[in-house]
């Protein structure tokens, strides 16, 4: 016997174990009918993906207008234009790909592109790339307590962003906590970082790494151990 | 679907009809039991009418039904788990429907061949070859990318071969 005939053998062996499909028992049909009938009206369909990616990217916009609004813009005036543009786009292009993953986490059965794993690397590896590129190591002899007090500042706009982005996440049905959870607050870090840059005037490569870029990290982490903990409805 | 979102009864109905059966099969081939998997049936036909405003129009149909499926099966499993630690399991559980009325078969039953699997890959199987879904609404449904749905069919059509020659089937 040689190997195609070996393996028709095999394809016919499997496919007829899957022919006994097992049959369904209809006793439930009559039950799931009438419950549903009964609550049978006109709903109103979610809009598109690429819609909500766009609610999610104008909250974030926002809640960085506020943040440039409310505190001074020491990092800003501290970089060199090409520095803003660089730093600044590598923060949108990551805030667009997290936001276009949350919102198809929002619809079920949405088309997969990448893992969520490999979207977080990406993004770490971009934003910690353009860091490295664009900052040094600098002296900075509070790095603890300069430290803490950018994480405050941070965290403050990102908590804000994480409910705006749960509210529009809300339209929808999230079906997995634990890849949307980590999503949504990864993205509201970000939020936090991108006001940390425009505000903040260490440009400590050490400082930054740690500090600005920690609020992401600990915004995905949040909410995944979130997720984990709640209950399923 | 589009008229079960508008509210027409007698789509509603056919498309109970078309899919309770598909997802009975999905649910029994995860190692429920008959009245599990009718209860889970339940449970996903009222997250369905609960959600059915997020079914967008064109979009395959398959993967969005599966995908709610999944999770109503994910998280009554969560949720027996937490219960079961504060129960006393008894002796004698269940029995799982096997092929009834197919006397003689020289066929091994579904359930017990495909217990071996891990529950991944036998979500992938099931979805593959008992629901009849292409890889890429399986990739959709489950959320994990095209070759990992590939990979895992792969693997689990391995074990379920090795399994049916160790029993002594095909040969």
């Amino acid at each position: 016997m040689n190997s195609g005939e070996r393996d028709t053998n095999k394809k016919d062996q499997l496919d007829e174990f899957f022919r006994n499909k097992p049959e369904w028992d209809r006793a439930s049909f009559q039950a799931i009918e009438s419950a549903i009938r009964s609550d049978l009206k006109p709903v109103r369909r979610l809009s598109g993906i690429s819609l909500f990616a766009l609610l999610f990217i104008l909250a974030a916009l926002a809640i960085v207008a506020a943040g440039a609004c409310f505190l001074a813009s020491h990092g800003w005036n501290a970089l060199t234009p090409a520095a803003r543009l660089s730093v600044f786009t590598v923060l949108a292009l990551s805030a667009v790909l997290l936001a276009f993953a949350l919102a198809q986490q929002m619809v079920p059965g949405s088309r997969v592109y990448w893992t969520t794993g490999f979207l977080f690397s990406i993004v770490s590896a971009l934003i910690l790339a353009i860091c490295a590129a664009i900052f040094h190591i600098e002296a900075n002899p509070h790095f603890l307590r300069s430290g803490l007090i950018c994480l405050g500042v941070g965290t403050s706009f990102a908590i804000p962003a994480a409910i705006l982005f749960a509210t529009i996440a809300g339209r929808g049905v999230v079906l997995s906590r634990e890849r949307a959870w980590p999503l949504g607050g990864m993205l509201a870090g970000l939020v936090g970082m991108t006001v940390l840059e425009i505000h903040c005037p260490i440009l400590d490569l050490r400082h930054i790494a740690a500090w600005h870029f920690g609020i992401p990290l600990a915004g995905a982490l949040t909410g995944y151990l979130f997720a984990r903990q709640r209950a399923p409805e | 679907m589009l008229r079960y979102q508008e509210g027409g009864e007698w789509e509603t109905t056919f498309l109970i009809e078309r899919l309770s059966p598909e997802l009975f099969r999905f649910f029994m081939a995860q190692q429920a039991t008959r009245g599990e998997a009718n209860d889970l049936l339940q449970d996903t036909w009222l997250r369905i009418h609960r959600v059915r405003h997020t079914y967008r129009a064109g979009a395959p149909l398959l993967p969005w039904v599966f995908a709610i499926a999944r999770r109503v099966r994910i998280d009554a499993f969560r949720k027996r788990s937490r219960i079961s630690r504060n129960e006393i399991v008894p002796d004698r559980l269940p029995e799982r429907a096997g092929n009834e009325g197919k006397t003689g078969s020289t066929v091994p039953d579904i359930y017990q061949l495909m217990a071996v699997l891990p529950e991944s890959q036998r979500e992938v199987v099931t979805l593959l070859k008992i629901n009849g879904l292409t890889l890429q609404e399986i990739s959709r449904a489950t959320g994990l990318t095209v070759g990992a749905v590939k990979q895992k069919a792969s693997r689990a059509y391995a074990t379920l071969r090795e399994k049916l020659r160790a029993e002594g089937y095909g040969q």
